[in-house]
């Protein structure tokens, strides 16, 4: 009996051990869907109607590439179809670059290896390697390129057709090429084919020798196949001199961005390149290799003279006619704005190797010789002087991009800003300007005349009605929010469809649809759920609701019907709970359109309305707390938390402490999770950063606000606050049938909920009196820990 | 944290806390051959690494005593059966003997779901060994924020990789902080170290500051030798004595590089 009980001992003393090492799996990286109400970096999604013409409001805080399509609208020069279709491209590409990498992405090598197989019976070679290992510096580069196996490819065809498919010659033919591409990846050494005897029939011979030339140049032998090149160029007989003469320049390109010690070297070979793809240019003999030599000469002149080149681009943008060239340019174009910001985007760093073109380095780029770029530089540079400088540009010119970049930086104390307001007034609705012009204007006129900025706004919003981008809506709506001279003004405007849902993953303010193959993954379906188009609370209105209106107020947003009933849900919610922590009476109001409106609560609030006395009521009160997670005392901004009664395996239970001091990680405080991002669009209507007091408060409001939110921050973090009315409850009510489960839910909550440095005493506080009082209770057999 | 019952039962009491010594004796044990491996064991890194994202760096400026360098030499996204390889596409330069350790990053959130059967396992274990056989390396490092479901895959895939590398080649995966200390899937992994990645740690920055910030070390034993940091984060109380891996947001330069260093003092 004795050894049983020891053993009995030691097994409970492991489990426990083990046990305590253990507690609710989480998964590393947990991915939360997000709501952006305005896009700040990019348009909303898709983007086809942008990239036609309808740009709603344009940020400044936009990625270049969107500012330059808009520059060509504002000017007057819209985009062509093939330009829409290439900048798409661009755009789609840089979104998704993942894609590019795709197993399943057919590799460039295909289309050869598909023409080989036609003509030769010769075994394939195996899959062949894009990408080789650079010299002493750890990366891969992309070594043998579409171009390379397209003409492979065509090559094959022709010698096929004059040779006949399987002739020794056809296949001596491709054993060569084989060997040529077998450099494309893997390591030294590098693979050559064998010189063609003399026998052989001269395109034989002149094929190989390019072969034998290529091979140098894929195995990484660039001064080998440079002299090689250099020779077929100037053979007048070889039928490879056009492209001989480019590779010339491919090599000195190879050199100087592959294999050069430092930037003086690169920067001489690129000058080599340049000068050889000038001497192309010139020779009309060359002429099937210009289109090549163009792409080439971009490539080149980015890196070695970046200040012509930004202005050459510009000149080529900035207007119709780059066609099939659009989005490389445009692509280059904007990859050069960031050298001169030194916002160099990821992967794109460092990649001028002569010059430079760092304006805080004192280098000024030349004054009015290319307006696209002054503009682009001005549009989304908000220091002293950018104003002046905008519109300095607009008096000069006239011209409708200078008038919106200085609506865009006038603010109401510029008293150039009457003119910049009337002309942006002659707008006509249909200019791609209009809604960009309109918002600046507002903006500026809503200090002065709040009501009818408000009716105009409101008309603006009938008139575009599903025409205007979400992100451009919750802005007009952002800046009604700011004239509500009344509660159902603000409740008009508080609501707001998020312009895009993610999954949180990358960071881009991209939608994330529900992969169609993974439909049967929850978190997905969940995802497609949540891009129903419902309308939310922005930072903003969040910020209002939690720290601006007395609960009075909130009692009537709440009565009101104005707010979608989700919302009204989430308000009322907030109330109550904020009213039973401050023992205030509007508890009974806010359970009253919560025993209405709330499914899930309904109940518990019915219970709460018949509750007899202060007491009564108030320990009614903390039994729904505690069986309802997700209560808090305050909104949070964007997506609503699933699941009053949920328990959130992530902590996002009840409250955390709600003092004005910084929580213990340095994080924001929990009542100020209404806050921004940094350089948050709303910004540009709430430059102190902070909504404030709203209009339409009464008299008398603004300082009962004041005084609720400074007991409010002095409340407890949940689970202690929890945990002390409970234990005071079960004190004064010890025959209370609820108080056993309530301490077994005050033990759980300080496991689930926000603690601090009190939390544990408190968790064991309750441990013990509902063992020591509730000994046979089954909830005290289901509680055997603290925390 | 689950604290014992609390009995009236003395010698209850008293076999429980014997039988609780000893297992702590034993796991203190195990938490120091993890230092030892990290620090003076297989692969011996220096107490600083910084992590070279897919961008141009030129880190031959940096004392190969005072740091190494943790590069991102190959991106993996597993979709469907497949294994879409993304190679370093940025340069590196680096000084003459820098201690060196390839990351190799898998990603499973674009395209398909992934099958996880056993032959794309070996594509990725084949990729991982590929990325090994760099010249000059004393590590390699697997970054992959596997979820729930994906944990048996990643388990087999340590193991396959364990089996084939070097074995003076250190085995390093960086972890979520959650993983090191609300979570026990990490233990038992064929790893000679899992790095706590202590920034962009989003809802589970504030309960991972509060839990450090009280003085706790990470339970599991694997995430004792190291810590990872962004100089762009400003940390709290850590736990001291670590390797620190830092990241930076942008290109290294001379600033952020004495930052790291300063960091790597700091957390001695």
């Amino acid at each position: 009996m004795a050894m049983r009980r020891w053993k009995k001992y030691c097994a409970v003393g492991l489990l426990a051990f083990f046990l305590y090492l253990s507690s609710p799996t989480s998964g590393c990286g947990p991915f939360f869907p997000q709501a952006y109400f305005v896009t700040s970096k990019l348009p909303d999604f898709p983007l086809k109607p942008y990239a036609a013409g309808e740009v709603g409001i344009v940020l400044p805080s936009y990625s270049r590439s969107y500012l330059v399509v808009a520059y060509r609208y504002f000017s007057g020069k819209p985009l062509a179809a093939d330009e829409q279709t290439a900048v798409l491209k661009l755009w789609n590409e840089r979104l998704s670059a993942s894609r590019d990498f795709s197993d399943e992405k057919p590799l460039s090598s295909q289309a050869w290896l598909d023409e080989r197989a036609k003509v030769v019976e010769l075994a394939a070679p195996g899959e062949i390697q894009e990408f080789k290992s650079a010299p002493e510096s750890y990366f891969q580069y992309q070594n043998c390129l579409g171009d390379s196996f397209a003409t492979a490819a065509a090559t094959i065809r022709d010698r096929a057709a004059k040779w006949r498919s399987n002739t020794p010659v056809l296949v001596d033919w491709v054993r060569g090429q084989d060997t040529v591409f077998a450099n494309c990846g893997g390591l030294p050494p590098v693979n050559i084919p064998e010189a063609a005897p003399a026998s052989a029939p001269p395109l034989l011979r002149a094929d190989r020798t390019y072969q034998i030339a290529a091979a140098e140049f894929y195995g990484g032998r660039f001064e080998d196949a440079e002299n090689a090149f250099r020779a077929i160029s100037n053979d007048g007989e070889s039928p490879w001199r056009p492209i001989a003469a480019l590779m010339v320049a491919r090599c000195e390109i190879r050199f100087g961005t592959l294999a050069s010690g430092n930037a003086g070297e690169a920067a001489e070979h690129l000058r080599a390149a340049e000068k050889q793809l000038r001497a192309i240019e010139a020779d009309d003999s060359l002429r099937e290799v210009h289109p090549g030599v163009r792409r080439l000469l971009d490539f080149v002149e980015f890196r070695i003279h970046p200040v012509e080149q930004l202005h050459e681009l510009a000149g080529r943008i900035a207007g119709p006619g780059e066609g099939e060239y659009f989005a490389q340019s445009l692509s280059d174009y904007s990859a050069l704005l960031g050298e001169v910001r030194g916002q160099a985007s990821e992967g794109s760093e460092s990649r001028l190797i002569a010059g430079t073109l760092d304006r805080k380095s004192g280098e000024k780029l030349p004054a009015h010789q290319d307006d696209l770029t002054e503009w682009s530089l001005n549009y989304d540079d908000f220091s002293p002087g950018s104003f002046d400088g905008a519109f300095g540009e607009w008096k000069r010119t006239q011209s409708v991009p200078w008038l919106v970049a200085s609506l865009t930086k006038a603010s109401s104390r510029d008293s150039d800003s009457a003119f910049l307001i009337a002309a942006a007034r002659k707008l006509p609705v249909d200019s791609p300007a209009y809604l960009t012009a309109t918002f600046a204007r507002l903006r500026l006129e809503a200090g002065v005349n709040p009501r009818a900025t408000a009716e105009e706004l409101d008309r603006v919003l009938k008139d575009g009605n599903s025409g205007i981008p979400k992100s451009s809506r919750n802005l007009f709506l952002g800046l009604g929010m700011k004239t509500a001279d009344s509660l159902e003004a603000f409740l008009r405007y508080a609501p707001r469809v998020p312009s895009a849902v993610t999954d949180g993953t990358d960071g881009l303010e991209v939608p994330s649809t529900a992969d169609e193959d993974r439909r049967t993954d929850a978190y997905n379906e969940k995802l497609e759920k949540l891009s129903a188009p419902n309308p939310y609370f922005d930072w903003d209105s969040a910020q209002v609701l939690d720290r601006e209106l007395p609960l009075n107020v909130l009692v009537e947003a709440v009565e009101s019907k104005s707010l979608p009933a989700a919302l009204r849900i989430e308000v009322a919610r907030a109330g109550w709970t904020r009213a039973v922590l401050l023992h205030d009476d509007s508890a009974l109001k806010f359970a009253s359109v919560l025993a209405e409106l709330d499914g899930d609560l309904r109940p518990a609030m019915e219970e709460f309305q018949k509750a007899q006395g202060a007491n009564e009521q108030h320990y009614a009160a903390i039994w729904i707390l505690l069986r309802n997670p997700g209560l808090r005392p305050y909104v949070v901004p964007g997506l609503l938390r699933e699941g009053v009664a949920r328990t959130d395996s992530y902590r996002d239970n009840w409250w955390c402490g709600l003092s004005a001091t910084a929580g213990q990680d340095g994080g924001p405080r929990e009542i100020d999770r209404a806050n921004p991002r940094p350089e948050d669009p709303l910004f540009s209507i709430y430059p102190e950063r902070t909504v404030g007091s709203p209009r339409f408060l009464g008299d008398g409001e603004m300082e009962k606000a004041t005084s609720e939110l400074a007991a409010l921050r002095a409340s407890d973090t949940a689970p202690n606050y929890l945990a002390k009315e409970s234990l005071a409850w079960a004190k004064a009510w010890h025959d209370d049938a609820r108080v056993p489960e309530a301490l077994y839910l005050v033990v759980r909550a300080t496991r689930y909920g926000c603690n601090d440095a009190d939390t544990s005493r408190l968790s064991r506080q309750a441990f013990v009196s509902l063992h020591e009082n509730y000994p046979e209770d089954p909830f005290t057999a289901k509680t055997k820990y603290w925390y | 944290m689950a604290k014992f019952e609390v009995t009236r039962n003395s010698t209850r009491f008293a076999l429980a806390m014997a039988v609780l010594a000893l297992a702590a004796s034993l796991a203190s044990v195990g938490s120091a051959n993890h230092r030892a491996a990290g620090v003076s064991g297989r692969g011996k890194l220096p107490l600083l690494m910084l992590w070279a994202w897919e961008r141009p760096e030129d880190l031959r400026g940096v004392d190969p005593q005072a740091a190494g360098v943790a590069f991102l030499a190959r991106t993996l996204y597993l979709s469907g059966e497949g294994v879409g390889v993304r190679p370093r596409l940025q340069p590196l330069r680096v000084a003459v003997g820098a201690p060196l350790v390839a990351v190799v990053r898998i990603e499973t959130t674009f395209g398909k779901a992934p099958t996880y059967s056993a032959r794309q396992r070996t594509a990725t274990a084949d990729v991982v060994m590929e990325a090994a056989r760099t010249p000059g390396l004393r590590g390699v490092q697997i970054d992959f924020d596997a979820r729930a479901s994906e944990r048996e895959f990643y388990r087999a895939l340590l193991f396959d990789v364990r089996n084939r590398i070097n074995p003076d080649i250190l085995l390093s995966i960086t972890a979520g902080a959650s993983w090191c200390i609300g979570d026990d899937w990490i233990e038992g992994l064929p790893i000679d170290e899992a790095v706590p990645m202590l920034f962009r740690m989003g809802v589970d920055q504030r309960n991972i500051g509060i839990y450090l910030g009280e003085g706790r070390d990470f339970r599991a034993k694997a995430c004792h030798a190291s810590l990872g940091l962004s100089t762009d984060e400003v940390r709290g109380a850590l736990p001291k004595g670590r390797r620190i891996w830092m990241f930076s947001p942008r290109a290294w330069d001379a600033e952020s590089l004495a930052l790291a260093q300063k960091e790597a003092e700091k957390w001695q």
